[in-house]
Order: C-alpha cells, then sequence, then structure tokens
C-alpha cells in the first residue's frame, strides 16, 4: 500500500519528466540525423546521438532525481504524518526502501524512455537499427541519476524537509560538475556524475573506449549506500 | 503479567535536559478504559510516544500486551491501533483510498466496521483530507482506528474538534463495539467528563510522575470534600489532605481517604463539620494536580501513592 501511495506522490513528476525527455529524445534526432545521413558521415551520426543521449538527456533525468527523490519521504515531515506512519506495522526500514525504489524505479523508466526514444528516432529516420551497445547506456545514466535521487533522497531525510533535501541535492551537484574542470587545472583527471554518464553513451558511439566498469561499480555502491544511510537515520530518529 | 496490558517501571525520557517522563510505572489492566489524565506537558503524550516506539526511552522498561517496547515493536504495532494528538494524515488522499492505505496493514481490518463507523460519524468519504474539517479529521483518525480490531486502542485527545453528537456517538462505539468485546482502552483526554463516563481506572500524572493510580470507583468512593468551620483549621497537615481551600472562618479539605476519620479529628479541635460530601472526577483532578495555593496544604504531588490498587 505504501507503494501505492508514494506512487501518488510523485506520479505528477514523473509524467512531466517522461514527456520532456521523451520529446527532448524525438525531437533533437529529427533535427539532427536527417543531417548526418545526407553527409553520410556514420560517425558523426553515432557522435550525435550519444551527445543527445548524454548531455540533454542525462541533465534532465539528473533533474528528475533531484526532483523525485523528495516529494515522498518529504511529505511525511511536511504534513507531520511520520507518527502516523510509524505507528503502522512494520520495520522503518520497509518505508525507507518501499519510498527509495519507487523513485528509482521511475527514474530507471524516465532512462529507458530517454534511450528508446532516441534510438527509435534515429534508427526510423535514418533507416540504421542501432546496435544493443546503445541500449548499454542505460546502465551508466540509470546509475548515475539513481546516485544523485540517492543523495537528495538521504538529504531529504536529514534535514526533514523536501525543500532542503532539493537545495542542498542540487548544491552537491553542482559542486560535483564542476570537480573536473577543477582537475584540469591540476592537470588531474576527476570524474564527475555528469562526465561518468557522458562516458557511458560515448563507449557506444566509439568501441575502442573502455566501458566505464569501475565508476559503475562505485556509483551502484553510492546509490545503495545513501538508502541505507537514510534507513540509520530514521531508525534512530524520533517523531 | 497476562493481565496486564500496559506496564512501565521506572520509566524516565528527558528531553535536552528537561525530564518528560520521570521513573513512571503504569499499570494497565487487560480488558479496562483507563483514563490517562494530566495537564498539559503532564508527559502523558510523551508516554503514549514511547510505548508505541516513536520515542526513546532514557531509562526503564516497559512492556505492551506482553511485547517488550523497543524490541517487539512491530508485535506491538499490530495489535495496536492509536489515535494521535496531532490527527495528521495524508491531506491528498480521500477518507476512502486512506482507509485502503490502512487496512492492507492490519489482519483483522474490518470493513464492515469501517463502512458502519463512517455512516455513524457521517464521514464524506470521497472528499480529499485537506479539505475536511478538524472534528471530521477527527473522525477520519477516530474510524482508521476502530476499524483495526486491535487489542488495544491508544487514544491521545480523541474528541478534539468533535461536536457534542460526534462525542456522544464515540463513546457509545468505544463503549459497545470496544470495551464489550473486552479490548484495552488507554484514553488521554482533559475532556474530563468523558473520560470518566467510559473510564473504569485511571492513571494521574503531573512533571511526569505518577500522583495517582487506582480504579474510578475507588477513587470516587475515598475521595472526599471535609467543609469545617473553626479557627486556625487551615493549618491542619495529615497526610491524607490533598488541599486546604480558606474562606473566612470556613476550611475546605479535600481528604483522599479516612474522611470520617479525619473529620473526627476536626471535631476534637473544636472545629463544627458541616459537610463531608463525595468529589468528581474532575475536582478530584483539579486537587490534585493544581499548583499550591496560599491556603493549599499537603500538595498531593508529594505522595505518589496509589488509592488502592486492583494488582
Amino acid at each position: 500500500m505504501y507503494f501505492w501511495k508514494c506512487c501518488r506522490d510523485t506520479r505528477s513528476r514523473f509524467i512531466f519528466f517522461l514527456i520532456v525527455i521523451t520529446a527532448v529524445g524525438v525531437f533533437f534526432p529529427i533535427i539532427l540525423v536527417p543531417i548526418d545521413v545526407r553527409t553520410g558521415d556514420v560517425v558523426r551520426l553515432w557522435s550525435d546521438v550519444t551527445d543527445v543521449l548524454g548531455i540533454l538527456c542525462s541533465i534532465l533525468a539528473l533533474l528528475a532525481a533531484l526532483s523525485m527523490a523528495a516529494p515522498s519521504i518529504g511529505q511525511e515531515f511536511k504534513e507531520q504524518t511520520l507518527g502516523f506512519l510509524l505507528t503502522r506495522p512494520r520495520r522503518r526500514r520497509y518505508w525507507i526502501w518501499t519510498c527509495w525504489a519507487v523513485g528509482a524505479c521511475e527514474l530507471g523508466l524516465v532512462v529507458l524512455i530517454a534511450v528508446v526514444a532516441t534510438v527509435g528516432t534515429v534508427s526510423f529516420i535514418s533507416g540504421r537499427v542501432y546496435t544493443w551497445r546503445l541500449l548499454v547506456a542505460i546502465l551508466p545514466m540509470f546509475i548515475g541519476t539513481v546516485a544523485v535521487y540517492s543523495l537528495t533522497y538521504l538529504l531529504t531525510v536529514l534535514t526533514r524537509s523536501s525543500e532542503q533535501g532539493i537545495s542542498y541535492g542540487m548544491g552537491i551537484l553542482i559542486i560535483d560538475l564542476f570537480i573536473p574542470l577543477v582537475g584540469l587545472y591540476w592537470h588531474v583527471h576527476l570524474s564527475s556524475v555528469m562526465s561518468f554518464i557522458i562516458a557511458g553513451c560515448r563507449w557506444t558511439a566509439s568501441p575502442k573506449l573502455a566501458f566505464p566498469l569501475g565508476q559503475l561499480a562505485i556509483y551502484a555502491a553510492v546509490a545503495l549506500a545513501f538508502p541505507l544511510a537514510a534507513q540509520l537515520v530514521l531508525e534512530r530518529a524520533e517523531a | 503479567m497476562n493481565d496486564i496490558a500496559i506496564w512501565t517501571e521506572k520509566l524516565v525520557k528527558v528531553y535536552s535536559q528537561v525530564k518528560a517522563v520521570d521513573e513512571l510505572s503504569l499499570h494497565v489492566p487487560r480488558g479496562s478504559v483507563y483514563g490517562f489524565l494530566g495537564r498539559n506537558g503532564a508527559g502523558k503524550t510523551s508516554t503514549i510516544k514511547i510505548l508505541l516506539g516513536l520515542a526513546r526511552p532514557t531509562a526503564g522498561q516497559a512492556t505492551v500486551l506482553g511485547f517488550r517496547v523497543g524490541h517487539d515493536q512491530v508485535a506491538i504495532l499490530e495489535r495496536t491501533a492509536y489515535v494521535s494528538e496531532n490527527k495528521a494524515l495524508y491531506g491528498n488522499l480521500t477518507a476512502k483510498e486512506l482507509v485502503r492505505f490502512t487496512r492492507g496493514f492490519y489482519p483483522n481490518w474490518s470493513d464492515d466496521a469501517a463502512t458502519r463507523y463512517a455512516r455513524s460519524f457521517e464521514i464524506p468519504m470521497d472528499r480529499p483530507f485537506v479539505k475536511l474539517s478538524q472534528g471530521t479529521r477527527t473522525k477520519v483518525y477516530l474510524l482508521l482506528a476502530l476499524a483495526q480490531g486491535a487489542d488495544l486502542l491508544v487514544l491521545d485527545e480523541p474528541t478534539t474538534g468533535l461536536d457534542p453528537v460526534a462525542v456522544d456517538e464515540f463513546l457509545r462505539i468505544l463503549g459497545q463495539d470496544v470495551v464489550g468485546e473486552g479490548r484495552t482502552v488507554l484514553i488521554s483526554s482533559h475532556q474530563l467528563s468523558d473520560v470518566e463516563q467510559v473510564a473504569d481506572h485511571i492513571g494521574l500524572i503531573d512533571h511526569g510522575r505518577l500522583l495517582l493510580e487506582a480504579r474510578l470507583d475507588d477513587i470516587k468512593s475515598q475521595f472526599r470534600l471535609v467543609t469545617a468551620a473553626g479557627n486556625a483549621l487551615a493549618q491542619s497537615r495529615s497526610t491524607e489532605v490533598v488541599s486546604v481551600t480558606s474562606d473566612g472562618n470556613f476550611c475546605k479539605y479535600v481528604v483522599r481517604q479516612n474522611a470520617e476519620a479525619f473529620a473526627a479529628e476536626l471535631r476534637q479541635q473544636g472545629a463544627t463539620v458541616t459537610d463531608v460530601s463525595p468529589l468528581g472526577l474532575r475536582e478530584i483532578f483539579l486537587e490534585m494536580v493544581r499548583k499550591e495555593e496560599v491556603c493549599t496544604s499537603g500538595n498531593a504531588a508529594g505522595i505518589p501513592a496509589a488509592v488502592s490498587s486492583s494488582f
């Protein structure tokens, strides 16, 4: 039942991002692909497709992650319903993980739709059906956005406020985006969640590149560590 | 222990150096309606929160329906219905959706009872919770608690915002469907007349400490108001005297027990005892928790004793 309730809480944002990301996934290839097909530049075509996926869709997916992390669990604090919720006969971890799983599933769908819309449109217009490699781009994008989602989720539980959770999450994400630039100054290669997602997408266009498996594992661990921390916080919380 | 629904021993809860609950030892018998009384900030809600796992005790221990608080919390919550003080529920859900949300958690949930209570309380089931009046929100909360079929009902200010008709209906349901089936009720309320109507046991706390715990009938049969006329009577400091109020030559004594013996003592001192009368729960409550006044002696707060006990 809580799964159903969380779906209700996030459905408007979920549908909004689903529509926007589908529109982006369809609209940009419509502009880009005919140009590349005319020139016969296949490499360029792949590059443009992965750019659409990597940059535009991942920005939207990250915004979706920030936006969808807070409403469900944040509402419990905002409406002071935590006392009601915690007196239902379930362990506290059940509330945390159910609520988190709803958002993670919705994010997964948003990412899947982004990739399918983009790949489908490109395939339809260009007449070339792209290989499974493009679909693998889902994985880094999904794990990266879920990591940001989990961070915002934890911050919402810690601050007991949706607004503060989103604000702090966005702040940390912006700092994270600037980390590679700071690294460039010191001639050190540093990665951000955005560069990780883009690297994942680029891998589909350039088979010689290495798949960012190590980073994938780290972000997956981070994505699970944050809700675990939220669970520990809630288990010790007093309502 | 099987005949005790709620048991606490030297329960302590400290919030940033303030003792909300101070070595509280409660005994709520199974099948009883226990009126849990006290002033604002006396520690009632803190105690209830500890029992339901919403707050951790600083010290002491407690069991609810034989399960240890803090260890077997899910087992406690499966058998306990709770009406909280703030009556907060999800604003965007209708009463019907709240019923659908809640029933999945309770194996003993009764849809028939929920429908019956919705009709009795005249709840608009299709209107979002946020658009309901304060009284109707309370009714929705009561419906969700009553239909659970719980062994124990913990009701914190259950009649907030209810009109007299709704209060009457609620008390009727409580007596008929809950007490009639041998379930236990812990009711914390400032509406002493409501409590007096349904409760058979009373626990009175102040500043987190238990002042009185006994059967309501025993309390009412033993507390007496003794009115006497004479000089210098207000100085009387018998341990049985809860409070003394002076008005000219007249003194009014609230005596916790042995009123006749106390009246005889006054007569021996030359006083004229004009009346020895019983007290209602409201008067007893006021005398027990009222702050000391000029002509008040033998403050009951210093005597955390039971009038009588069935345990």
